[in-house]
């Protein structure tokens, strides 16, 4: 069984004069420890899919299902609960609170967290910043931090809960070519050796071909799937 | 508990605006409510001026020194003296009407005594009975003494009544202040002539603050020469219209002044809050999207956008609050008649209702502008909150 999978999703923008189909009937299943790439033109429906994968935006038809559960029922409370639990977001903008320290924003998800108790996040905020190598820098302000940096301290975040999917929309889009390596194979290594499903929408052919399946997805369909490599 | 301390760091983030608006809003306010007995000072105006005008009602002013005599002008040898002229008009069927205020010294429980006669009796008080040849009544602040009676100068009248608290016993020019309707007693006489003696006090008294009702041209004229000859003084008569026109009235066009000021300060605060609340909430968006990717609720999203725009209006709410529990005031000494002390006068209902009405006005814009941001914000990531 896939740890997530979304199937026949469809989502259309609606505006004053014309609808949008961002996604037609798309489907998508993810296994643990598998590292995906989705990747395609502007406009394809990547991020769209993204965040319904995400549970961040509900889809106009078909479902996303977490480990055989359905979602499809879930009111914002418990929607909220579960992506705190289960998904760590990482963006291109990195979405830190920027006038906050390393150690707040990676502490984040804990607050909101129900089932980790408050003696521990001291523990595992310092893990996660370890991991990420920025553990000398938790007292200082992300604003201060150079994009690498940043975006180590996104990726400390989407792990501290151990959340078992990781969701990166153009993770690399803002970095340099060093940085953007040493992020994709934190991301790929999070697969690998933690067992998280990671799913990396991408511009960039060379971050896709790292991972272990690339989706191609062109006018809000998947057009193919399997192993670019 | 949580959104809560989330909302205090965002306000300590916005501490000048906070500490700026706060103050603003605290000074309007509390001038706003201050003024707000210019409000009955206005409407008081009004209804005498129509009172005077409806009724014809002219008012007596005399100008300049002079000294009471009451001895003839040598070319009106053939007058009745004006003591007798004032009698007359004060009596039941006269046309003149006054009162006067004799200090009491706090005896008996009333700093003052407040004569009032003739024809000023239906315009100070309503329902007077017709009957009676001196109605006694207690000013507001001591309505606990209907049914007891007063001592003055030897007789004793019946406490029938208390008068309003916004009792007025002058001429237009010319109105008690309101420190003298308190610890009060008010003596209503309609026949001066009949009572006098019992009141022990003499026309003259009235004259400061004379009317003269449905007089023609000739009484009038009579009155100013009687007056003028006996006093010494510079006297003339004056309508409601004369009063209005001569004085541009002055008084009142200041209150409605400052009242009009106040309410546009008023609605330039109103407008100050929502565009500062609206500019902080738009300035936490990305902290409000990024706990929303999180996990932080719709509720908890709205909670913390609500206690920042609660807390935004804290120091006037305060403020008020203090001023309410400690509402300190100017009152006259018992032991001392004539001097004040700072001391704790409870607020008038009305001034409580404005000032309820005015924390509710902030509160209610805030948490409006907190649902219309919170909208807003669900509208704008509800399509894909994981992007700016």
């Amino acid at each position: 069984m896939s740890l997530i999978s979304a199937s026949g999703v469809s989502k259309n923008y609606k505006t004053k004069d014309y609808t949008v189909a961002a996604l037609k009937e798309t489907s998508l299943n993810v296994e643990k420890g598998e590292a995906v790439a989705v990747i395609g033109p502007s406009g394809s429906g990547k991020s769209t899919l993204l965040n319904i994968i995400g549970l961040i935006i509900k889809p106009d038809s078909g479902s996303v299902t977490f480990d055989g559960e359905s979602t499809s029922g879930f009111g914002d409370k418990r929607l909220s609960a579960f992506r705190n639990a289960n998904f760590g977001y990482i963006t291109q903008d990195f979405a830190l609170l920027d006038g906050e320290t390393v150690y707040t924003n990676i502490r984040l998800p804990l607050i909101y967290n129900k089932s980790i108790k408050r003696s521990e996040h001291k523990k595992r905020i310092f893990d996660a910043a370890e991991r990420m190598g920025i553990s000398d820098k938790l007292t200082r302000r992300v604003s201060r931090l150079s994009g690498g940096e940043r975006q180590r301290v996104a990726i400390a975040r989407a792990i501290v809960c151990d959340q078992p999917i990781i969701l990166a929309d153009e993770p690399t889009g803002s970095l340099d070519a060093e940085n953007r390596d040493s992020v994709v194979n934190t991301l790929v290594s999070l697969a690998h050796d933690n067992g998280s499903a990671v799913i990396i929408v991408t511009h960039d052919l060379s971050v896709a071909e790292r991972c272990d399946r690339v989706i191609r997805m062109k006018d809000g369909t998947t057009m193919i799937t399997g192993s670019e490599k | 508990m949580k959104t809560l301390f989330q909302a205090i760091r965002d306000l300590f983030r916005e501490l000048g605006f906070v500490l700026l608006y706060g103050l603003l809003a605290a000074i309007v306010l509390s001038s706003f409510i201050n003024s707000v007995s210019g409000i009955k000072r206005i409407l008081s105006t009004a209804k005498y001026v129509s009172q005077f005008k409806n009724g014809s009602v002219d008012m007596v002013i005399l100008e300049g020194m002079g000294s009471y005599k009451n001895v003839e002008p040598s070319e009106r040898e053939d007058a009745v003296p004006i003591d007798a002229f004032l009698r007359e008009g004060l009596s039941k069927d006269g046309r003149l009407g006054g009162s006067a205020v004799v200090r009491n010294g706090g005896a008996d429980g009333f700093d003052n005594v407040i004569i009032v006669v003739g024809r000023m009796v239906d315009i100070a008080l309503d329902g007077v009975p017709e009957d009676r040849q001196v109605y006694a009544a207690v000013s507001h602040d001591l309505s606990a003494m209907i049914g007891t009676s007063a001592k003055i100068n030897g007789n004793e009248f019946p406490i029938e009544a208390a008068v309003p608290k916004d009792i007025t016993v002058g001429t237009l020019y010319n109105r008690t202040q309101s420190t003298d309707t308190k610890r009060a007693l008010f003596l209503f006489v309609r026949d001066y002539e009949s009572a006098s003696a019992k009141l022990g006090i003499s026309p003259q008294q009235f004259l400061m603050k004379l009317v003269v009702v449905g007089a023609d041209e000739e009484y009038k004229s009579e009155l100013i020469g009687r007056i003028s000859g006996a006093t010494g003084m510079h006297t003339r008569i004056w309508s409601a219209d004369d009063y209005l026109q001569l004085t541009g009235d002055s008084g009142t066009k200041y209150l409605k002044l400052k009242l009009a000021f106040y309410a546009a300060a008023s609605f330039a605060l109103i407008a100050a809050m929502i565009m500062n609340l609206s500019r902080i909430i738009d300035a936490h968006e990305n902290d409000y999207r990024v706990n929303r990717l999180f996990g932080a609720t719709k509720a908890q999203t709205f909670l913390r956008m609500l206690w920042l725009a609660i807390g935004f209006n804290m120091i006037p709410a305060i403020y008020i609050v203090i001023k309410v529990m400690l509402p300190l005031g100017w009152v006259s000494r018992d032991d001392r008649p004539g001097e004040f002390v700072r001391a704790i006068v409870p607020y008038s209902p009305e001034k409580a209702a404005v000032m309820a009405a005015g924390l509710a006005v902030l509160f209610g814009t805030a948490a409006a502008v907190a649902v219309i941001e919170f909208l807003g914000f669900e509208r704008k990531y509800s399509k894909e909150i994981g992007r700016r």
